[in-house]
């Protein structure tokens, strides 16, 4: 259904000294209807930047971006419209979405507004029919952001992002800044709405375990790319930086590295992107590394079997 | 018994708001043993922070507490501001939840460290520098003698929150009171902090961990306390408490962690201000009879105890 091909994204800033500094670099993927494909990382290797190229909101450096195989990347204003409200985000700061001095039925129903087409009637029968699906009640509907809890202002988003009727639904860390219950909820709901839609799913998110929990399939990221893809990731990590990650949502070993201690890769190292911290690095690991197909899963490590 | 650090009794703490007074902790009561790391785990709005907050005296100007919290057979609740002071820092620290919300970005990060030195041991400049270096050396930021002279914005954020842990164990406190530690953190900076928080629990130094992150608390902690609606309504060993939770608020929190199968917690968290009447979880519960209208005893079981009317 989504497809994106080779998206590249970097960020420039200064005038003078120039600063570039790339947070995607060359990402292939492919979502079907119906599926849940969880990415996970840690903070700052570019999820969230793939998540706006993929929405549109964000135009990639370069690399395209197809829908149902038309090209959305490139493609002028006003026919980009039609497809805007196939493909969602839900943000992972529900206060990002709606506007604090408006009341949540009316963040609701703006995206009807804005489409036009549909008489008073119809966008009220439709806000309190997506209300209901979200399972807020009606007393909810006339208050205002400030008045809801951090759950239920998450629930005004998705039933915000369900309106148009999308295909695709892309969760940049929407539930990890929510209590375990509150996920626990809003996984479940967002799990009962794709089965009953047929949604396809984009779970973005540093919180392994609850990537576990939802997800079809898998995408790894570090430092822009993805270095494992597949289905049973987290039972069989093939790339040592999932193994790192496994280690570190075990507790098990305590000795930690963190990116930042290690600095930056030198200028013009092209090997691995992992190099710096990985544990079973060898002088082969300074080639440059790239998807390897192994046992059903994609893999950028040479080592891996 | 000797070995206690802190004595939690009795406290409660209510906030008077324009809709009715918010019931934030009600009838606190725990201890802490010395060398001891103790969670308190609840949900978000539960009253778990204002409890910290409470036993810092750190409270809002307009809340009201009672109850009795005692530091090492003092009460701390009864001190004046000033007396205060000198335990604030000394024999009980907090580290704060955001490193660059509780440094200051105009001072120093030595400077920083080195008051409570100068504050509470008496220290000349001097001899606070070269300790500060030491404490900067033993979390891993070197070199320490550049580090110590540099600013907050040109620290890392994990090297900042290892400056942060630094500042709080700079007066060799007997007790850590850490807020939220892990709020929207990443998995491998989970990890580090978890490290840096274990090297200086091995030194022998006693933690309260308030945190909503199962996790984080199962790994690090000896004992664990569930906050329901401003009430602690377990207190176990964590083993005990992992194995086999008493509490059906207990059983349910564990469910929904994803581990479990996220099983999420029918209805919605109880408003503070209207408090339901009896048990606080009865309209969520599944066991629920007529008997949990009335106020649950508190239940003391080998070692654990339970506010609940099945173990009664």
């Amino acid at each position: 259904m989504l497809k994106a091909e080779n998206l590249r994204c970097v960020y420039t800033s200064g005038l003078i000294k120039t600063v570039k500094k790339t947070a995607v670099c060359g990402v292939d993927l492919e979502i079907c209807p119906g599926e849940t494909v969880a990415i996970v990382g840690e903070s700052g290797c570019g999820k969230s930047t793939l998540a706006k190229m993929l929405v549109q909101q964000l135009e990639p450096t370069s690399g395209e971006v197809f829908f149902d195989g038309t090209k959305l990347t490139g493609m002028n204003w006003k026919n980009l419209r039609k497809f805007m409200g196939k493909i969602q985000l839900i943000p992972q700061n529900p206060d990002d979405v709606v506007d604090p001095r408006w009341t949540v039925e009316r963040s609701v129903a703006e995206p009807f507004v804005i489409c036009g087409g549909f008489s008073r009637e119809e966008i009220s029968a439709n806000v309190a029919a997506l209300f209901e699906e979200v399972g807020l009640s009606a007393e909810h509907r006339p208050r205002y952001p400030h008045e809801l809890s951090g759950g239920e202002l998450q629930r005004v988003v998705i039933a915000r992002a369900l309106t148009l009727k999308p295909e695709l639904l892309v969760c940049d860390e929407a539930t990890s800044m929510l209590d375990v219950s509150v996920q626990a909820f809003i996984v479940t709901m967002l799990k009962e709405i794709q089965k009953k839609r047929g949604l396809g799913l984009v779970f973005i998110t540093h919180d392994l375990e609850a990537a576990k929990a939802v997800s079809d399939r898998v995408l790894v990221m570090y430092a822009g790319e993805i270095v494992e893809e597949g289905k049973d990731v987290f039972d069989r990590p093939l790339h040592p930086y999932t193994r790192a990650l496994m280690d570190a949502v075990q507790y098990a070993s305590l000795e930690v590295v963190l990116p930042e201690d290690v600095g930056p890769l030198p200028d013009g190292f092209s090997g691995c992107s992992y190099y710096k911290l990985c544990r079973e690095r060898t002088e082969a690991c300074k080639e440059s590394q790239k998807l390897r197909n192994v046992s059903e899963r994609l893999v950028r490590c040479w080592k891996a079997k | 018994m000797s070995d206690v650090l802190l004595k939690v009794s009795g406290v409660s703490v209510s906030i008077p708001t324009g809709q009715g007074a918010v019931h934030a902790v009600d009838d606190a009561a725990f201890s802490i043993n010395k060398h001891e790391v103790f969670s308190l785990i609840g949900e978000s709005g539960s009253g778990k922070s204002i409890l910290g907050q409470a036993i810092m005296r750190l409270l809002p100007p307009n809340a009201v507490f009672s109850g009795k919290v005692e530091l090492g057979g003092m009460e701390i609740s009864a001190l004046s501001e000033k007396e205060m002071q000198k335990v604030r820092g000394k024999t009980v620290a907090s580290i704060a939840q955001n490193p660059y919300l509780a440094m200051n970005p105009g001072i120093r990060v030595g400077t920083q460290i080195a008051e409570p030195m100068r504050a509470h041991l008496g220290m000349s400049k001097e001899e606070a520098k070269a300790r500060t270096c030491r404490a900067l050396k033993y979390f891993d930021i070197i070199p320490p003698e550049v580090r110590e002279r540099e600013y907050p914005f040109q620290y890392s954020g994990g090297m900042l929150q290892r400056a942060m842990v630094a500042m709080g164990t700079a007066a060799d406190p007997e007790l850590i009171i850490a807020d939220e530690p892990t709020k929207g953190v990443d998995v491998l900076k989970k990890r580090n902090i978890a490290a840096i928080f274990q090297k200086v629990a091995s030194d022998g130094c006693a933690f309260l961990l308030i945190t909503h992150d199962v996790g984080f608390a199962r790994a690090m902690s000896d004992r664990i306390a569930v906050n329901y609606c401003g009430q602690i309504i377990e207190i176990a060993g964590r083993d005990a408490f992992f194995k086999e939770p008493l509490h059906p608020y207990s059983q349910a929190l564990l469910d929904a962690v994803p581990e479990r199968g996220m099983h999420p917690i029918p209805g919605s968290s109880p408003s503070m201000i209207e408090v339901p009447e009896g048990c606080r979880f009865h309209p969520r519960c599944p066991y629920k009879t007529d008997r949990c209208l009335t106020n649950p005893p508190v239940v003391k079981l080998e070692g654990r105890c339970v506010r609940c009317w099945i173990y009664a």
